[in-house]
C-alpha cells in the first residue's frame, strides 16, 4: 500500500475483514461495530508507527485482536457487578446468535461451534479463529499473535482437543 | 451418522465463513470520531509536581512564620497605628 495509505483506503481494504473477525470472537453485532470504529481510529492515530516489517495486514488483524482482548476484559470487569445476571444473559446471546457470514447449510453446526470456541481460554481462542480465517498462513498467525510458529501450532493443537472434547459430551444432545 | 464424524462435519462448519460487510454508515462514523478535537489530558505527573510544589511551598511559609512570627505578632496594635501615622505626610492632606 505504501507510505501515501490514507483511512479510507485501510477501510476499504480491511473493513469487512476487521467486522467478521470482530463478530466471531465477541458474537455481538452492537458489539463488532463498535470494535471496527475503534481498530480504524487506533490504526488512524498510530499509522506513522506502522513500520513496514510486517504487512499492513496482519499489523491491523494484531490492532483487532487487541482491541476485542481489551473489550473483553474491560466487560469482564463491569461483569463481576452484576455476575449472575450477566453470565445468563451473556450465555443467552451466545446461544442466540447467528454470525452473518455463516453459510446457510452450516448456520446450525457453525452456531455450535461458536459456542464452544466461547469457552475456549483467550489464547487457544484466538489462534483457532485466526486459522478460520480466509489466506491467513501460519506464519502470519505467529506474527500477529507475536509468538512463534510452534507455540502457535501447539495453541491450535489444544485447540481443537478441547472442542472435540466438548463437542464429544453435545453428541448425546443432537441425536435426541 | 456416527460421533466422530458428526464432530468433524462441526469443526469445518466454519471453514467457510463469508466476509461480512459493515453496515454502510460505519465508515461516516470513524470519519466523525476522527474529526473529534481529543481531549487533551494533563499527564498524571504534572499534577503530582504542581501538587507537591505547592505544598513545599506552603510547609516554608509555615516555618518561616513559625520562626518570625514571635516577633513579628507581638507589635501591638497601638505601636502599628504609631508607625503608619508616622510615615503619613501632612502635605496629602486633602483638608
Amino acid at each position: 500500500m505504501g507510505e501515501t495509505v490514507n483511512i479510507r483506503e485501510l477501510y476499504s481494504e480491511y473493513g469487512s475483514m476487521v467486522y467478521t473477525l470482530a463478530l466471531s470472537y465477541l458474537k455481538n453485532i452492537e458489539e463488532a461495530e463498535e470494535i471496527t470504529q475503534d481498530v480504524f481510529l487506533k490504526a488512524h492515530h498510530k499509522i506513522d508507527e506502522f513500520k513496514q516489517q510486517s504487512s499492513f495486514k496482519t499489523w491491523v488483524y494484531r490492532i483487532t485482536i487487541n482491541c476485542c482482548l481489551d473489550h473483553i476484559k474491560a466487560k469482564n470487569r463491569d461483569k463481576r457487578k452484576f455476575q449472575k445476571n450477566d453470565k445468563e444473559l451473556k450465555e443467552g446471546m451466545i446461544q442466540t446468535f447467528y454470525h452473518p457470514g455463516l453459510q446457510l447449510e452450516n448456520k446450525e453446526l457453525g452456531q455450535l461451534l461458536f459456542q464452544e470456541i466461547s469457552a475456549l481460554p483467550e489464547n487457544q481462542k484466538t489462534a483457532f479463529i485466526l486459522s478460520k480465517e480466509k489466506g491467513l498462513s501460519l506464519d502470519e498467525i505467529s506474527i500477529i499473535m507475536e509468538r512463534s510458529t510452534s507455540s502457535v501450532e501447539s495453541l491450535l493443537f489444544r485447540a481443537k482437543q478441547n472442542l472435540k472434547e466438548r463437542l464429544s459430551k453435545r453428541w448425546e444432545e443432537f441425536r435426541k | 451418522m456416527k460421533k466422530e464424524d458428526w464432530i468433524n462435519k462441526v469443526m469445518v462448519s466454519i471453514d467457510q465463513l463469508d466476509r461480512v460487510a459493515p453496515p454502510a454508515d460505519l465508515f461516516s462514523k470513524i470519519e466523525a470520531r476522527i474529526m473529534e478535537k481529543p481531549i487533551k489530558l494533563v499527564p498524571l505527573h504534572w499534577v503530582i509536581g504542581v501538587a507537591a510544589s505547592f505544598l513545599v511551598l506552603v510547609f516554608m511559609n509555615i516555618s518561616a512564620l513559625k520562626e518570625n512570627g514571635t516577633n513579628s505578632l507581638s507589635i501591638s496594635t497601638a505601636d502599628a497605628f504609631e508607625s503608619v501615622k508616622s510615615e503619613l505626610d501632612p502635605s496629602n492632606y486633602l483638608y
